[in-house]
């Protein structure tokens, strides 16, 4: 801008502001910090910035809060499918949006579907009642070495090369097999949901990746040999280092969809992770509903610590075990080009059984 | 978006973003969004600009991520019933229409709600601690445009002091 016409423009502005103050007491605000406080802003700034803008473009070396350590195998590869989307697609994705922020939200009885963030009730009792039920059952002797699971999910992935945002979402369908010290995922393209938000069952497709990821030796990898007491959970979970001060529900049901995604059910474990939310401040009951396979599932909520999304927790009604789980964006995000409230993620487990090596398919 | 590029205008921007939300919300809580806006830009990867129309252009689009971080902050506070200092800007709306009004006397208020939309939001902007160069940007204008905003809002602003005083004279006869 030319110096005149800058001179013009504060000229015109000294105007206005002389008006306002002589004529009606007002003064503008000052809103600019002094130099010093504005350098100590930008450079605080700049490397909150560039910690986050590092795990956006790389993902590695960055440590993970302790419930995001405990999650391995599936809510791994899950996790990664939306992580790394921000800088590549799913393979083979599609030249078109797919059912994009169109899905239906889960319908739950007691909630208002039209209003997310959902607010649900106290949890306790429901907890316990679903504890006891889990407790009631009996569990399964593995009858193989490994453990095999099936799923059913809705990932997506978000790039943005062009300037705006492209997000996509796709049906995928898992297979996951565990054994003592590896989780192989297999994921193949599913297919859409019907208008009314239901999965259509059909046969599993072409495989589309085939990874497998050594676990470490850390009992955070092997929910299988968690504590079966609520407060030894809590204890393993939460750890000491105050990362999950104040969201202790939401690291404990990260924590449970790992473990439910990845094992064969577990009833003691089921009864200790239910007991083990009961008393968290930020988890509540939303009330019973029917899954997108038709289940009859309870609905546990609880917001991310950053408060962007709502994960809901679904226990089978009869059960008392994890049967999937559903991710809610709760607040506008520009960066993926979706209005709040949307879903964003979802996993449904179809069936979980021990099997033998020998019946573990070769790789692809 | 060359990372050489966003790096030198991180450096000009984040203090005006900071600014802008410091005008709605406390100032830690306005650093944390300025931040979040900048991270929102550089994940959307927009292409540097080419001239001073688009260096405009993108200003006002990083204003833009910021008014709905501010939209998204006042619907989280209200959801968690965290009563909020006023602020000396009152921003609403949708991010296609915000709105933008400065907390000042009723009296004054009133009289700037006769004002047409557009010179009503330059006027709150500017008592609001904002330039015309800023403004512009936040307005997705030229500075040209702002400043008439700003000159025909003097002039409006005159007219209605000038007419209330003659009402309260007469009435004072």
């Amino acid at each position: 801008m030319r110096d005149a016409e800058k001179e013009e423009h504060e000229r015109v502005e000294r105007e206005l502001l002389d008006l306002l103050r002589d004529g009606y007491g007002v003064e503008p605000a000052n809103l600019d910090l002094p130099p010093d406080e504005q350098a100590a802003l930008l450079a605080r700034s700049r490397a909150a910035f560039d910690s986050a803008a590092a795990i956006h473009t790389s993902g590695a070396d960055v440590r993970r809060p302790r419930w995001r350590r405990v999650a391995t195998g599936l809510t791994m590869a899950a996790a990664a499918a939306v992580f790394i989307g921000f800088v590549i697609p799913w393979p083979g994705a599609p030249d078109r949006v797919v059912h994009a922020a169109t899905l239906p939200l889960l319908a739950i009885e007691d909630a208002d579907a039209s209003e997310y963030p959902i607010q649900g009730g106290p949890p306790d009792v429901e907890l316990e009642r679903l504890a006891g039920l889990a407790d009631s059952r009996e569990g399964v002797k593995p009858s193989g070495d490994v453990q095999y699971s099936r799923g059913v999910s809705w990932w997506f992935s978000s790039n943005d090369d062009a300037g705006t945002p492209d997000t996509q979402f796709y049906p995928v369908e898992t297979q996951a097999y565990r054994t003592s010290d590896a989780v192989r995922v297999v994921t193949s393209r599913g297919v859409a949901m019907d208008t009314s938000g239901m999965v259509v069952e059909s046969p599993t497709g072409e495989p589309e990746t085939d990874e497998t990821t050594p676990l470490d030796d850390d009992i955070e990898s092997h929910p299988e040999d968690w504590p079966r007491s609520p407060a030894g959970l809590r204890d393993l979970i939460l750890g000491d280092d105050g990362g999950c001060s104040g969201t202790e529900g939401f690291c404990l049901a990260a924590s449970f969809q790992s473990a439910g995604l990845q094992l064969v059910s577990d009833p003691r474990l089921d009864a200790a992770m239910l007991r083990a939310l009961i008393g968290t401040a930020d988890v509540e009951y939303a009330g019973p509903a029917v899954d997108r396979l038709g289940r009859a599932v309870e609905v546990f909520t609880v917001e991310s610590p950053r408060g962007d999304v709502q994960l809901l927790l679904l226990i089978g009604a009869q059960t008392g075990s994890y049967v999937g789980d559903e991710t809610i964006l709760i607040e506008d995000d520009d960066g993926l080009g979706l209005d709040a409230p949307a879903l964003i993620d979802f996993n449904a487990v179809v069936s979980r059984e021990w099997i033998l090596t020998n019946d573990v398919p070769p790789p692809s | 978006m060359p990372r050489s590029f966003f790096d030198e205008y991180y450096d000009e921007m984040l203090p005006k973003v900071h600014k802008y939300i410091y005008a709605r919300f406390p100032c830690d809580l306005a650093e944390d969004l300025a931040n979040e806006t900048m991270l929102t830009l550089w994940r959307k990867g927009v292409e540097a600009p080419k001239d001073d129309d688009e260096l405009r252009r993108l200003r006002a689009f990083t204003y833009g991520i910021a008014f709905k971080l501010i939209l998204n902050a006042q619907r989280k506070a209200r959801r968690e019933a965290q009563a909020l200092e006023p602020g000396v800007l009152q921003v609403g709306g949708s991010p296609d229409d915000p709105t933008y009004e400065a907390v000042v006397p009723l009296a004054l208020a009133a009289t700037i709600r006769r004002l047409d939309a557009r010179t009503q939001h330059a006027v709150s902007l500017l008592i609001a601690g904002f330039g015309t160069s800023e403004i512009a940007d936040i307005l997705d204008v030229t500075p040209k445009a702002a400043s008439m905003r700003i000159a025909r809002a003097r002039r409006r602003l005159a007219d209605l002091l000038h007419t209330h005083e003659e009402v309260s004279e007469g009435a004072g006869r």
